[in-house]
């Protein structure tokens, strides 16, 4: 009886000591297994992360070497967000390619990419506008200029295989009273030549967040400037104009500021734009000096005095860029800017009617 | 050997088992991640390099242009041999243009008719591979209006 | 005595069963890793950039050559010579004169062999065909290699007297 009774025990230990036993490995086995899921989990998502990026890279390459057409681009899922260092996807290191204006935030599964090149009166390089389908912009009005800005963006759908696909989720309305609320992410306002000052209340896009309802008033005669811009961003029930004013030149840098919805990052790449067009310049203007030496060598004087003066006009426009190239939204620079540049491409037509080779 | 401890040197033996069975897949998977990454790292490398080429090609203060409208698979020399002197020259201006070209050595060669070479831009790394990617363009000499033949030679440091 | 050695054979009968379990398990395991290494090694290497080098080899070097002024035959492209040398094959008399008073057809020949020479096969000995002709007439033909594998192919069309000049180039992989 009493050997039956430690049997017993022993029976009711064991039973215990292995259920312990299964406890603590099997929670080894579990925490462990947890761990390396938790981690795969962290690798794969910077693994999209990193491959979204690469893609963005490969994508503004291809799309900046070649003008003009607007593309429709199917792209992971990622939050994309956008500012003067770039686009960045999570905590990866920007995108940086070129000259480039979008939203601050990309979403869906598509992007529009839109090259373009601005001239000023030579290329200087190609504008990379990005945007997604579902950010909705609203041309309001119907002045020639507003039916002219819509023309001259991309359509809005694209045909892909058979069917057609929202491209840029463009639309002109009469007034802001018949503005609703499609279920995009963002909505921009275009007003031209008015402001959107007594608009507010009657949009019924009070859902979205301030962040995500910008205006743009473009104060100008054409399209290819020079106008006036000014930014408005959405605070409650009013707009914000805050300090939001800007300044555009050819209608590429007005298209620009359509798609950029902040004042900054379109100061911060216009002024990256300058920069560029310094460098460009001093390009031309190195080209312009060696193209006189060999035409006064050659004792072609007609052809000598044509790079003579393009040669003046080009050190202006060097020194506007380089000015602008910090001080932009300067006016004054810009107008002196734009007026040397004419004056460039009346040279250059001259040096054509007189078969000299062109400037550019 | 008593069956307590029998039964315990069993689940001891099948848990050794299981961990060897799971030491042994990790270290196989690990194995085939790092062919995988291995060869990701070099599809990434390749698409930098014909970027970076590509980028090199379509430079509009490079490319030949007639009244604004540029030309194709063209380089106007002087064009080229101004912005070879400032590249040479301003550190600072070859620190924009990494942006575009990276760790890579561009060489412009005229082929035909004379040879010549220009020195483009060139930031090398101690990485010991290198890309190469020539790129035939024709060269134009707007003093003399002909049309020479060139490449471009991109080699591009991982 | 007879239950204990039913017994014995039974469990005995269970331990080949689980080993055969076992032995499958790791059958089949291991043809997964074979399955998986042999997946990996077939894995073709990335051709990224010999397309992209290819296919720009093929389109430039065609467009870059036509273009090209020829050095010594009064300022004339090398496309402009083969459309003379096209148009006027048959009668080499009337053939445009260059330097050292070389015919149009001989003076493109040299050209493009020498320019060939100095990048197709510089850059790595690379296959290639290259011809020029009119309808029933070949002009000129250059090639290193032969092309077996897969090609990159560009064509010119250039209209002359002779009927359509077609200048093809066939890069080889």
């Amino acid at each position: 009886m009493k050997r039956m009774r430690q049997f017993k025990r022993k029976g009711f230990v064991e039973i215990q000591f292995n259920w312990i036993f299964i406890l603590v490995i099997g929670g080894i086995i579990l925490t462990f297994f947890i761990t390396i899921a938790d981690k795969q989990k962290t690798v794969s998502e910077v693994k999209v992360s990193a491959k979204v990026r690469s893609d963005l890279k490969t994508i503004f390459t291809g799309a900046r070497a070649s003008t003009g057409t607007a593309s429709l681009v199917d792209i992971a899922d990622k939050d994309i967000t956008y500012s003067c260092e770039g686009f960045s996807v999570n905590d990866l290191n920007p995108v940086h390619e070129g000259i480039s204006f979008a939203p601050g935030s990309l979403q869906g599964f598509k992007i529009m990419v839109w090259s373009k090149d601005w001239s000023m009166p030579f290329r200087v390089g190609n504008i990379l506008m990005v945007t997604s389908p579902n950010v909705k912009y609203l041309i309001v009005g119907d002045s020639s200029l507003s039916r002219e800005l819509n023309r001259s963006l991309p359509p809005k759908f694209i045909a892909r295989g058979s069917s057609r696909q929202l491209l840029l989720n463009k639309e002109t309305v009469a007034d802001a009273n018949t503005i609703m609320n499609e279920g995009n992410y963002r909505i921009r306002l275009i007003f031209v030549n008015r402001n959107p000052l007594g608009t507010e209340g009657l949009l019924d896009i009070n859902t979205l967040e301030d962040t995500d309802v910008s205006a743009l008033s473009i104060m100008g005669n054409s399209l290819d400037g020079p106008g006036e811009l000014r930014f408005y961003q959405k605070r409650g029930q009013y707009w914000s104009t805050v300090p939001g004013s800007s300044n555009y030149l050819g209608r590429e840098s007005l298209f620009a500021a359509v798609m950029a919805d902040d004042y900054k990052s379109y100061n911060c790449n216009m002024q990256n734009l300058f920069q560029r067009m310094e460098t460009v310049s001093e390009v031309y203007t190195q080209k312009a000096g060696k193209l006189q030496q060999a035409a006064q060598a050659a004792g072609d004087t007609a052809c000598a005095t044509q790079y003579a003066l393009s040669l003046d006009a080009l050190q202006s426009i060097k020194q506007h860029a380089t000015s602008l190239a910090t001080s932009f939204p300067e006016q004054a620079a810009l107008i002196q800017l734009h007026q040397k540049a004419q004056e460039l491409r009346s040279r250059n037509e001259q040096a054509q009617r007189l078969s000299c080779s062109e400037v550019y | 050997m008593p069956r307590a401890q029998l039964k315990m040197a069993e689940t001891l033996g099948v848990i050794f088992v299981f961990l060897i069975l799971v030491i042994f897949g990790f270290m196989f998977y690990a194995k085939f991640q790092r062919a995988t990454f291995k060869t990701v790292l070099q599809e990434e490398q390749e698409k930098r390099s014909v970027e970076v080429a590509q980028r090199a090609f379509s430079l509009p203060e490079l490319q030949c242009a007639a009244n604004n409208i540029m030309i194709d698979n063209c380089i106007d020399i002087l064009k080229l041999e101004a912005l070879s002197r400032m590249l040479q020259a301003d550190s600072a201006l070859q620190l924009i243009y990494y942006d575009s070209f990276e760790s890579s050595r561009i060489v412009v060669k005229q082929l035909y008719p004379a040879r010549q070479e220009w020195k483009l831009y060139e930031r090398t790394t101690n990485s010991s591979g290198s890309l190469f990617t020539p790129l035939p363009v024709s060269l134009y000499d707007p003093v003399a209006k002909r049309y020479n033949m060139g490449v471009v030679e991109v080699t591009y440091y991982p | 005595m007879i239950l204990k050695i039913q017994h014995m054979q039974k469990a005995g009968r269970h331990a080949q069963m689980e080993i055969m379990g076992l032995a499958v398990i790791m059958i089949l395991v291991s043809l997964g890793m074979l399955f998986i290494i042999q997946f990996n090694l077939n894995k073709e290497p990335s051709t990224l950039k010999k397309t992209f080098t290819q296919t720009q080899l093929a389109s430039n070097i065609l467009g870059s050559f036509l273009r090209t002024t020829a050095d010594a035959c009064a300022g004339n492209s090398i496309g402009e010579l083969l459309k003379d040398c096209a148009e006027n094959y048959n009668t080499p008399n009337t053939q445009l004169r260059c330097d050292a008073n070389e015919r149009s057809c001989d003076y493109t020949r040299e050209t493009i062999a020498s320019m060939f020479n100095s990048t197709l096969i510089a850059w790595g000995n690379q296959s290639y065909y290259f011809e020029a002709r009119i309808p029933g007439q070949p002009l000129m033909k250059s090639f290193n290699g032969r092309c077996t594998g897969e090609k990159e192919s560009k064509q010119n069309y250039i209209p002359t007297d002779a009927g359509t000049l077609t200048i093809v180039l066939d890069i080889c992989s």
